[in-house]
């Protein structure tokens, strides 16, 4: 034998398990002994769950009002029918009254939502600096070309924050009044304008350049407010840990939401006699209306919500779970059927083999 | 394994062609070597000599034999030559005292036949001892003879003398003539001689068979060496009809008729044939049929007729002879339906017109030899071995396989689509011009159906997983476009994009890819028909192209839209667009890596299942002589052109016998060809095994 491949085992891989092909699996043998159990455990399980998802979200109530100002929609129409192509437009006032007959239990939050804004268009959503927001002194003077044509104001300063999410920040605001008796004063209710951001971005992502001398103000000097915005970023608030780029609801918005319907978080009712909820009585919520939404076809809603384990409040989670699982069991049934129905075919046919 | 008295042994020496040792090459007595057309002559001389009866030599008309050391010399009056229709041979003696004998060997039917009525109580225990050995698939013979006084000789002599001088009809008086001395003869026993292939052939060739690959044998050897090996390893089987030269081109002709006069049956081949044909077709006559326009089948067929008519009126053939009455009776009836009605239907009317006569030609040939269980390419040389896998290639819609040990294959391991070669004692050529290597011929099942049928669902399941996982992780982009304005914004993060195909779902692709194992090795080595599965495309397809495609966009529209509507109307958790985004990435994810999962599943339900196996138990008893050679050598022995020649010559000769031996035998086959090179051992296996009783336990000397 002239086979010269020089020694006997020279290129023989090696005898492993991996090498050979005789890795070790598994593979479930599906009978029906097994499916059967399988489906109904899935389909109770589902059951349950979707039961609970439901009856939580049926527990969660939910007020809203749209105040967007349409005519003939309640007395934010003055303010809507009002010029809306300026910028900014003019300041106006108006007010939503509700009554709540029974406690609404709280924990309550206060969003406000808008419609028909495409917060996640390409173009405006990459319209921001990162690095800008970090803090970064040098960001802060060289904002990134992705923030054109809000990069540079007319005059060639920095824009601070720049770009087209920060320029569109909303700024409309309210207020909320409680009426304890019928024809008594009307009391402010306080709202928790804190903590509304998501941790990380207000503690990692958002920061203020280093101030200069102590103040914000000077740290921002040098920069141009968007053309939007009636005031700086270092005037958002009066609070030092609220104001500049860290004010929390200008963080809020920097999160820019996936769909072009999205509410936002305004502010949390958890002090004084409204921790437990808000008590029944008659209420106002007073609205600056500063936000102009009808000359892109938008609306703008109110919205109180109570909130639980799971959320705000969506049937549709629940109702899911619900239909599967009932399908699961369905199935589980008509496969019973079948197996019962067959079973002793089969055997019969084993026993022919 | 040998049979019957000592009178055996110079029937057996006399009987055929062995050579007895060249005189310049003397090896001690106890080692002749025989040189034989035929393996089988061989073994019974040598099994002859080592019972003692040592055939030593012999002239034109003489024999010398050594029986139990005392050397005697026959007269040879008369050889009656073998042919396929007589199935037998007999030669006539006188011995040294003066007496003459009549031996004859030849099927066991045919020899019944012409028994004296004495023999035929033996004939019932020699019968038994036939069925025995023919469950072992050993090939038998009969040997009887008689004793013939000198008047019936010498009057027989002189008719022999005229039907021999004859210029018309001379064989078939000659025949007549031979007929009537055969008879009432007294049974001297019977004998049975073992092929013995290389381990596992049998097994590797009924395995493949299962799966649907169809199996040729291209081969350098003589016809009747390679239908021997062919019924050896059931690639033939005694119910089929062999289809030889003059058939295939009747059948042709057929076929060529019909395409002439464009007249589009109704009955194509395939209704027609319930018949198992096997074809078993020359190097030469391949290259008559394929090769020259100018000429004419039918000329062709004509001639070939006047031979079949000749040769299946022999009287008293179809008394007894159940086999061959069944093959002309087949075959007769098969070839008349062909012939009668249209015949063949070509497959694709509208391009026959346009062909030429030789395309014609070969895609008839092809057609006719595809629809046969088992083609037998006989004295091919190389160029035809590659020549027929290019027509296979060129005219059907198969892969090919061919695998060959010989320099010879090279050209045919190089054509077929995928080539083997086998590492033996031929040299390199053929391993060095091949894509697989391996060591043995039945290594071939497992390369194919476990190594090949796994790669090939391997491959198929990781592209339908592939094409799955990226519609149902990638179309979610297109939906969201419909909810960011078009703007082409990427609803994933980029780094989730990056990472997706390089880290989050590359294990699941790799693990498919490398170790999926639906059916274990030893499950599909089992169940060849597992394999048919490639052949019809059915693991990748059109079909099942599309069914990944919904498949994978059925997910991402559930990954999207659940999302969508859940979170829709929910402030929190996850209304924002990178909340979002990662929840749609991992719930893909999730599904994805679900899906793979459960793909490995339902394998287990196929496997489980046992198909039919079908195994053929029936294997008619078979005589060596039923399908030997076509003729007999008698007529150069007792030319004796062959023992006058000078040494060179002869050498050559010799060397001529035993080359074809050595011939590879590559079959290429339709769905995929294999082949066994071990066949051309048999020559010295069966030497060693028919030697003593002792070597039955010898390995061949090539494993």
């Amino acid at each position: 034998m002239t086979w010269s491949a020089t020694a006997r085992g020279a290129h023989q891989p090696d005898n492993t398990a991996f090498t050979q092909q005789r890795l070790p699996a598994w593979q479930p043998l599906l009978s029906a002994s097994i499916t059967l159990p399988l489906f109904f455990c899935a389909g109770l399980a589902f059951i349950g769950l979707g039961l609970g998802l439901y009856y939580s979200s049926n527990a969660i109530k939910e007020l809203e009002y749209d105040y967007t100002g349409n005519p003939g929609t309640g007395n934010c129409s003055r303010c809507g029918v009002a010029d809306q192509d300026r910028a900014p437009p003019p300041t106006c006032l108006c007010a939503w009254y509700f009554s709540l007959p029974e406690l609404f239990q709280g924990p309550v939050y206060l969003y406000y939502e808008l419609t028909n804004f495409y917060q996640n268009n390409r173009r405006y959503g990459v319209s921001r600096d990162d690095a800008q927001l970090s803090g970064l002194p040098s960001a802060l003077r060289h904002p990134v070309n992705e923030c054109a044509p809000y990069q540079r104001s007319a005059t060639g300063l920095p824009i601070a924050p720049c770009g087209a999410i920060a320029n569109s920040l909303f700024n409309d605001s309210f207020s909320l009044w409680h009426q304890r008796q019928p024809g008594g004063p009307y009391v402010e209710v306080p709202l928790d304008r804190t903590g509304i951001a998501w941790w990380t971005d207000y503690h990692i992502k958002f920061h203020n350049p280093p101030l200069v001398n102590g103040s914000l103000a000077l740290a921002f000097q040098g920069t141009a407010r968007p053309p939007n915005w009636p005031r700086p970023v270092y005037q958002l608030s009066t609070d030092p840990n609220n104001t500049g780029f860290i004010n929390q609801d200008f963080v809020v918005w920097m999160r820019t939401a996936a769909l072009p319907t999205f509410r936002k978080l305004y502010a949390r009712i958890r002090q004084g006699n409204y921790s437990a909820g808000l008590p029944r009585g008659a209420y106002r919520v007073n609205i600056t209306y500063n936000y102009p939404v009808r000359a892109f076809g938008g609306h703008k809603r109110i919205i109180f919500s109570s909130i639980s384990w799971m959320g705000g409040k969506n049937p549709f989670l629940g109702i899911v779970y619900l239909v599967v699982g009932s399908l699961c069991i369905l199935t589980g049934f008509v496969m019973l059927v079948v197996y019962i129905r067959y079973q002793d075919q089969n055997d019969e046919d084993e026993d022919q083999e | 394994m040998g049979g019957g008295s000592p009178k055996d042994s110079p029937l057996s020496a006399n009987a055929h062609l062995p050579l007895p040792p060249l005189p310049w090459s003397p090896p001690p007595p106890d080692q002749l070597l025989y040189q034989a057309a035929s393996p089988d002559e061989e073994a019974l001389v040598t099994a002859a000599r080592n019972l003692g009866y040592v055939f030593l030599a012999r002239t034109q008309d003489s024999i010398t034999v050594v029986e139990l050391g005392e050397e005697r010399v026959y007269q040879v009056l008369a050889m009656m030559d073998f042919n396929s229709a007589r199935k037998r041979m007999s030669v006539l003696v006188r011995n040294p005292e003066g007496s003459i004998y009549l031996y004859t060997k030849g099927a066991d039917i045919v020899l019944f036949d012409r028994l004296c009525k004495k023999g035929l109580e033996e004939w019932t225990t020699t019968e038994e001892a036939l069925t025995s050995f023919a469950k072992q698939t050993l090939r038998t013979l009969c040997l009887a003879y008689k004793k013939v006084d000198e008047d019936t000789y010498v009057e027989w002599r002189q008719r022999h003398q005229e039907a021999s001088a004859l210029h018309q009809n001379r064989a078939q008086a000659l025949h007549q003539v031979y007929d009537e001395m055969e008879q009432n003869l007294q049974l001297l026993g019977a004998t049975a001689i073992e092929d013995r292939l290389q381990d596992g052939i049998l097994e590797t060739i009924q395995c493949l068979k299962q799966g649907n690959i169809k199996v040729w044998v291209l081969t350098g050897d003589k016809p009747e060496t390679v239908v021997n090996i062919g019924f050896a390893c059931q690639l033939l089987s005694e119910d089929m009809l062999i289809l030889e030269e003059q058939e295939i081109a009747q059948v042709l002709e057929a076929y060529w008729e019909s395409n002439n006069n464009l007249l589009s049956g109704k009955g194509s081949l395939k209704n027609q044939l319930q018949v198992k044909m096997a074809m078993v077709i020359s190097g030469e006559f391949l290259d008559q049929l394929l090769l020259s326009p100018s000429k004419e089948p039918r000329v062709l067929v004509q001639n070939v007729n006047v031979d079949t008519e000749e040769s299946w009126q022999e009287p008293g053939e179809r008394r007894t002879d159940f086999l061959q009455a069944r093959r002309t009776s087949l075959r007769g009836q098969t070839l008349r339906t062909w012939l009668g009605s249209v015949g063949l239907v070509p497959q694709n009317k509208e391009s026959n017109t346009h062909e030429s006569p030789q395309v014609r030609r070969e895609r008839a040939f092809v057609e006719l030899a595809s629809r046969c269980r088992a083609v037998i390419c006989c004295r091919m040389t190389p160029k035809q071995k590659a020549l027929i896998v290019a027509l296979v290639k060129k005219y059907q819609n198969v892969v090919t396989l061919a695998i060959g040990d010989g320099a010879n294959d090279v050209n045919m391991i190089k054509t077929a689509d995928i080539g083997v070669g086998l590492a033996g004692k031929e040299g390199t050529q053929a391993v060095q011009n091949s894509d697989y290597m391996l060591a043995q011929f039945c290594f071939l099942r497992r390369l194919l159906l476990v190594h090949g049928r796994w790669s090939y669902m391997r491959v198929c399941k990781f592209l339908r997983y592939f094409i799955y996982k990226t519609l149902a992780s990638m179309m979610v982009q297109i939906w969201f476009a419909f909810y960011s304005g078009f703007t082409a914004q990427p609803l994933y993060e980029s780094w989730f994009l990056v990472l997706f195909n390089l880290l989050y779902t590359s294990l699941p692709v790799l693990y498919i890819g490398l170790f999926e194992q639906d059916v274990s090795a030893e499950q599909s080595l089992e169940l060849p028909q597992l394999y048919s599965a490639g052949q019809k495309d059915e693991l990748f397809n059109y079909w099942v192209f599309l069914q990944a495609f919904a498949h994978g966009t059925a997910t991402s529209l559930v990954n999207f839209f659940m999302t969508l509507w859940i979170s829709q109307g929910m402030s929190e958790p996850f209304s924002d667009y990178q909340s979002f985004a990662v929840v749609v990435a991992l719930s893909g994810l999730l599904s994805i890596t679900m899906e793979e999962e459960e793909k490995e599943a339902p394998a287990e339900g196929i496997a489980a299942e046992p198909l039919p196996y079908l195994r053929r138990e029936s294997r008619a008893r078979r005589s060596s002589y039923a399908f030997s050679h076509r003729e007999g050598y008698a007529d150069l022995i007792t030319q004796g052109t062959i023992l006058r020649r000078s040494p060179e010559v002869n050498s050559d000769t010799l060397a001529d016998h035993s080359v074809p031996c050595d011939a590879e035998l590559a079959p290429s086959t339709k769905e995929s060809p294999w082949y066994q090179r071990s066949l051309s051992f048999l020559g010295k296996k069966r030497h060693q095994h028919q030697g003593k009783a002792s070597s039955e336990g010898v390995r061949p000397p090539l494993r």
